[in-house]
């Protein structure tokens, strides 16, 4: 029998205020030191896939309505979020939250009260850049380092497993591709765990183990990232590889093959 | 009295005074940043801390530093006991329903200062009448705590904000709760701790103007003033705070000595005065903080 895995969030609903059903049934593993991705368009629910597993949608006046979520061998979708955070799962949110009012020093000190360490270096060592930044408000920080400080932060907390949520959001290609050399490279160096959403499926997919693809609040396709890279339909949706003569009947079809998903 | 002794004078109790009103309108201005709302009970917790501390010391013959300190932990207690009985329950509502609980929470508090001090009207909380000529100053013992107090209470505050991790975190979880928690911060603990160091805060404050003026119920009429400076200054800024309470204190001391034999009583309304024009030109107050937007 293979060991359990990290997470493994089973058959779960979520409903926002007392009847907005966003998440419908879904059902994910995330194997330890592995990188999951869950891709999807907006407001597919990938971001509140990431609130229910790190509590987060209670503070939003959602809940989980139907199934569980086992982290570790233990039930955590009854949880508070602050316990489980305490747990060692930690949420990096999408658009770039970071305590914008304080410098950057500041931001890693109060993080790092939380978790009270000492060991704040480790933010630098894998963000250099943001060093000479440090006593520089970090609202006034580009894009880029933002998103920076906000893994930096992260990493405080040695998180046992690290939600990421769309990290590439808002920011230009080359600091897309700056910041993900910098997750896999900590995600090799403190032998993480990862679970991302994206919505930049091709980014994605290049440094993931494991796909989930959501629509509409359901998964419509699952698979290692390898075999999601070659799959025609990803492709043509999510990677925009395959090409597609205009009109008449192939756009006839493409529709169907888009309704078998939802 | 001749003219520059009056200036100087006048000069010298807005000062002090101006520090006590900074002192109270930074019990308001924690518990805005922590809850983003206004504490409505503080006027009452101001004159309840005022007659613990005349209680320990006239009743139970405490010592003064004693009765102090008492005075000190009772605004404390009543600080984190609010956070837990209305702001925690009334989180994510809201933040008209807080004010209007807190609201609530001063007429209790109201009703047990009536009855804990039985009627008694004033009394006074045990500094020796000591005066002291500098130049053309008069400064009198109380005047040397009541304004020792306050600004030691101010300076106590920011230091923890600026140079502690505990106030750094603080500062993190009254911008961001919702972030805070993802990055595993105590906001509850800290939430609530804020609220208790407003109240102590509070009293402090309390403790400093019953020096200068008197215990008595009719104390909380300060604080009110004290909020018109909080509001003046922006509710989210330290720095703003104490500015906002010395420009309070000049405004209503020397509207007093220009204004009263005209028109008396009219120089401790002008604190109102004061508010109303500034929150017409700039709602969010002076120093008020400016959301940085990136463009």
């Amino acid at each position: 029998m293979p060991p359990a895995p990290l997470l493994d969030v089973n058959n779960i609903e979520v409903i926002y205020h007392p009847y907005i059903l966003v998440l419908k049934g879904i059902s994910i593993r995330v194997e330890r030191n592995t990188i999951t991705a869950v891709l999807g368009p907006n407001g597919a629910g990938k971001t509140t896939l990431l609130k229910a597993v790190s509590g987060l949608v209670r503070l939003e006046r959602g809940r989980v309505t139907k199934g569980s979520i086992m982290f570790d061998g233990e039930r955590i979708d009854t949880r508070e979020p602050e316990e489980v955070s305490r747990r060692g799962i930690v949420y990096v949110a999408e658009g770039r939250r970071i305590f914008r009012e304080l410098t950057v020093e500041e931001n890693i000190e109060a993080v790092a009260y939380a978790w009270n360490t000492d060991d704040t270096d480790i933010v630098y060592k894998y963000f250099p850049r943001l060093k000479a930044k440090r006593k520089i408000r970090a609202g006034y920080l580009s894009g880029g380092e933002q998103q920076m400080l906000a893994i930096g932060l992260a990493l405080l907390a040695k998180p046992k497993l690290l939600l990421l949520d769309e990290p590439s959001l808002g920011l230009a290609p080359r600091a897309v591709s700056e910041l993900y050399q910098n997750i896999t490279q900590l995600y090799r160096e403190e032998k993480l765990t990862i679970l991302l959403a994206e919505q930049n499926a091709r980014k994605a997919l290049e440094i993931a183990d494991y796909g989930y693809i959501l629509e509409n609040g359901r998964i419509v396709l699952e698979g290692p990232a390898e075999k999601l890279r070659e799959d025609k339909d990803v492709k043509e949706f999510y990677l925009g590889g395959a090409r597609r003569e205009k009109g008449g009947y192939r756009t006839v079809k493409w529709y169907r093959r888009k309704k078998r998903w939802v | 009295m001749d003219a520059l002794s009056l200036a100087v004078n006048t000069g010298f109790q807005a000062l002090v005074l101006g520090m006590i009103y900074a002192a109270l309108a930074l019990g308001y201005n924690m518990v805005y940043r922590a809850s983003k709302a206004i504490n409505l009970a503080e006027p009452e917790l101001v004159v309840f801390a005022a007659y613990i501390a005349f209680i320990a010391f006239s009743w139970y013959g405490l010592p003064v530093p004693v009765s102090f300190l008492a005075s000190l932990a009772a605004g404390f207690l009543i600080g984190v006991v609010l956070e837990r009985l209305l702001a925690r329950p009334l989180r994510g509502r809201p933040v008209v329903a807080l004010m209007a609980a807190t609201l609530g929470a001063y007429y209790v508090l109201r009703g047990v200062s009536m009855v804990a001090s039985r009627g008694f009207e004033m009394g006074s909380l045990g500094i020796p009448e000591v005066y002291q000529a500098v130049g053309p100053l008069r400064v009198s013992l109380s005047d040397v705590v009541a304004a020792g107090l306050s600004s030691a209470t101010i300076l106590a505050v920011i230091m923890l904000h600026r140079f502690t991790r505990l106030g750094v975190a603080m500062r993190a979880v009254s911008e961001d709760p919702f972030g805070a928690t993802a990055y595993g911060l105590p906001v509850r603990r800290l939430t609530m701790l804020s609220w208790g160091i407003a109240g102590a805060v509070s009293a402090a404050a309390a403790l400093a103007l019953a020096v200068k003026a008197q215990v008595g119920p009719t104390l909380d009429f300060y604080a009110l003033k004290a909020l018109a400076a909080s509001l003046l200054a922006g509710l989210d800024s330290i720095a703003g705070v104490v500015v906002g309470g010395l420009a309070l204190g000049f405004i209503e001391q020397f509207g007093s000595l220009l204004l009263d034999p005209y028109m008396p009583g009219l120089g401790s309304q002008l604190a109102f005065i004061a508010m109303l024009i500034v929150l017409l030109v700039k709602p969010y107050g002076i120093f008020g903080t400016e959301r940085i937007e990136r463009v």
